[in-house]
């Protein structure tokens, strides 16, 4: 079907109703003429990336769709007693008012990390979590931060501590999961510990060793918990409908106003996106992301000295993790993502492959790139058209759709309003603010 | 029992056959292989007439398959039961081996995952592991080895 405006099916007064709603933006469309055209082709391949798919259940996590793990989840992702220092929490990396990413180029947690902030939107529909897809589930992604020194630098011992004795938290707890451990365990608990395998010499490592095993059996028990509660919460972030599904409605049904939802120039980027950009490839589907994990050929970033092992590294970190999907902290151990896991496995490609991010609520998590090294949506689209200083195909099987795309100022421009259309009407407000703010 | 009772009755059981699950297969071209004859006609675990498949590049197999479940899920792990048969004869292939992957051309990409393949009988394995992780076309290719040379076939499959 021939689209917007210059469509026969498309009656005269209807045209009416969307140059009153958009006003110039439309005249423009009109003026423009054929750029609004879209082929039947261009119109099959642009509504695969709607609708949005309904929330995909996680048997992982029995707890995902219950409405109390969602309030207590909220609360825990503000909660900065979480972390080692009492001063950091989820939220300040993965603040909503940034993306729920953090404006910054490297996550900044205890120290600097060396990758950065991924946006939490729409994190329910992801396949693989983290840039390089070392957990399986939304909630075995959320112990890792946690604990991690770099990063939350908390411990599992003093959160069951936290658990037990905060009477709030404590009754929340109980409720999902029963009793947390009581004064007995707390009272022979170290303050903190925590397995850190990496960090042989490290405190918390070294008290983490000396307890007993069903000791730690318990505590991991109330961490997985209170990771499963994040999830539950963090499940919920999602960006919802955007200017892009109304105008993908409109060009299936032929009805103006859902037309007029695009400007003339997000239009023009849109065609480009579906066709000769290639973005569509791998930013696939309802999400704009194939789930998959490539290498896009980044320049090595400053102080880099070889490209972050990706997907590589972190495929056997999660075929070695006790929280996969398959381990016993799984809610499915037998479930199809432990099925999956029997599978998985290191492939060339996998070097340097570094997850496909969705697109949807994109203009809201500047900078880009699993290092943050582009400031803005123009800079990424800008690489992907000069490939300037784009690291040369290695013998690790690049992605062969990278060439130059040699494209104008205006095409540059055109596919960043197309990606700024993406911007969802999001969830209830209330899931973006602090508890009781 | 004498060569043309054997024929017969392979026959007979082969015309009847469509869409069972077990059956007995041989065709006319069996007569020509004298010592193949005097063996038990094969017994092969599904009726390659109607699994889907076809024919390796220079037609010297011919490869049947059917998935389970049947219908191929988007993003789960489904297996794949697979008759190797020789070119024009129906026959199963015992001394073959199978190698199987999937790409998406479009997208220069495989699977995530690296299925492992089981011989189950003469001619007959269980691959287990396929995943498609996204809709679209998908290449399977099924490359058979026997006496350490390699044929492939390759079937095309729009994952809706």
């Amino acid at each position: 079907m021939i689209a917007p405006l210059r469509a026969p099916a498309v009656p005269a007064v209807v045209l009416g109703l969307a140059l009153h709603l958009v006003g110039g933006s439309v005249l423009a469309v009109a003026a423009r003429g054929e750029e609004t055209a879209f082929s039947d082709s261009e119109k099959k391949r642009i509504l695969r990336h709607t609708p949005l798919l309904p929330l995909p259940p996680d048997p992982t996590n029995r707890w995902a769709e219950d409405q109390r793990a969602i309030r207590l989840g909220h609360r825990l992702f503000f909660d900065p007693r979480l972390s080692g220092a009492g001063d950091l929490s989820c939220a300040s990396c993965h603040d909503p008012a940034l993306g729920f990413a953090d404006g910054q180029r490297l996550a900044r947690g205890r120290e600097v990390a060396t990758r950065h902030t991924p946006s939490l939107w729409n994190v329910a529909h992801h396949r693989f979590f983290f840039w390089d897809g070392r957990a399986d589930s939304l909630w075995a992604q959320a112990l890792f931060p946690i604990e991690e020194p770099v990063e939350m630098d908390g411990s599992r011992v003093a959160i069951a501590r936290l658990v037990a004795t905060d009477p709030e938290l404590r009754r929340d707890y109980g409720e999902l999961f029963g009793d947390p451990p009581g004064g007995d365990l707390v009272g022979r608990l170290p303050e903190t510990a925590r397995p850190l395998p990496g960090h042989p010499g490290h405190e918390d490592q070294k008290a983490w060793e000396a307890m007993a095993p069903g000791d730690r059996q318990a505590v991991t028990g109330v961490l997985v918990n209170v990771a499963k509660a994040l999830a539950a919460y963090e499940r919920r972030l999602l960006s919802g409908g955007s200017p892009f599904d109304r105008f993908a409605r409109g060009l299936a049904s032929g009805q103006a106003e859902g037309l007029a939802a695009l400007s003339p120039a997000a239009q023009r980027g849109l065609r480009l996106f579906v066709g000769e950009g290639g973005c569509r490839v791998c930013h696939s589907g309802p999400f704009f992301s194939d789930g998959d994990f490539h290498d896009v050929g980044l320049p090595l970033d400053e102080g880099e000295t070889s490209p972050d092992p990706g997907r590589l590294a972190g495929l056997r970190q999660l075929l070695d993790s006790p929280y996969n999907a398959a381990g016993p902290w799984s809610d499915a151990p037998l479930g199809a993502a432990a099925r999956r896991l029997e599978f998985l496995a290191p492939r060339s490609e996998s070097y340097a492959a570094i997850k496909t991010p969705g697109l949807r609520n994109v203009a809201l998590s500047a900078p880009y790139m699993h290092r943050g090294q582009m400031a803005t949506l123009e800079d990424v689209v800008r690489f992907y058209s000069t490939r300037e200083n784009a690291r040369p195909a290695g013998h690790h099987g690049r992605e062969s759709i990278l060439q130059p795309l040699d494209l104008t100022e205006e095409q540059i421009s055109d596919l960043v309003a197309f990606l700024e259309s993406l911007t969802g009407e999001g969830p209830d407000p209330a899931l973006l603010r602090k508890p009781g703010e | 029992m004498g060569r043309s009772e054997i024929l017969s009755l392979a026959i007979v059981l082969g015309g009847c056959a469509a869409g069972r699950p077990v059956v007995t297969v041989s065709s006319s071209a069996a007569s020509e292989a004298g010592p193949a004859l005097e063996e038990p006609s094969a017994v092969l675990p599904f009726d390659p007439a109607v699994a889907w498949g076809g024919p390796t590049g220079e037609g010297t197999y011919r490869i049947a398959y059917r998935p389970d479940p049947s219908t191929m899920p988007e993003g789960e792990v489904f297996s794949l039961e697979v008759l190797v048969l020789r070119g024009g004869s129906e026959r199963a292939v015992p001394g073959a081996m199978i190698e199987v992957d999937a790409r998406m051309p479009d997208h220069g990409h495989g699977m995530i995952t690296v299925p492992r393949v089981e011989r189950t009988g003469d001619g007959h394995f269980l691959v287990d592991g396929m995943l498609f992780q996204m809709p679209g076309l998908w290449e399977l290719t099924v490359d058979v080895v026997e006496d350490g040379v390699a044929e492939r076939a390759t079937f095309a499959i729009e994952l809706e």
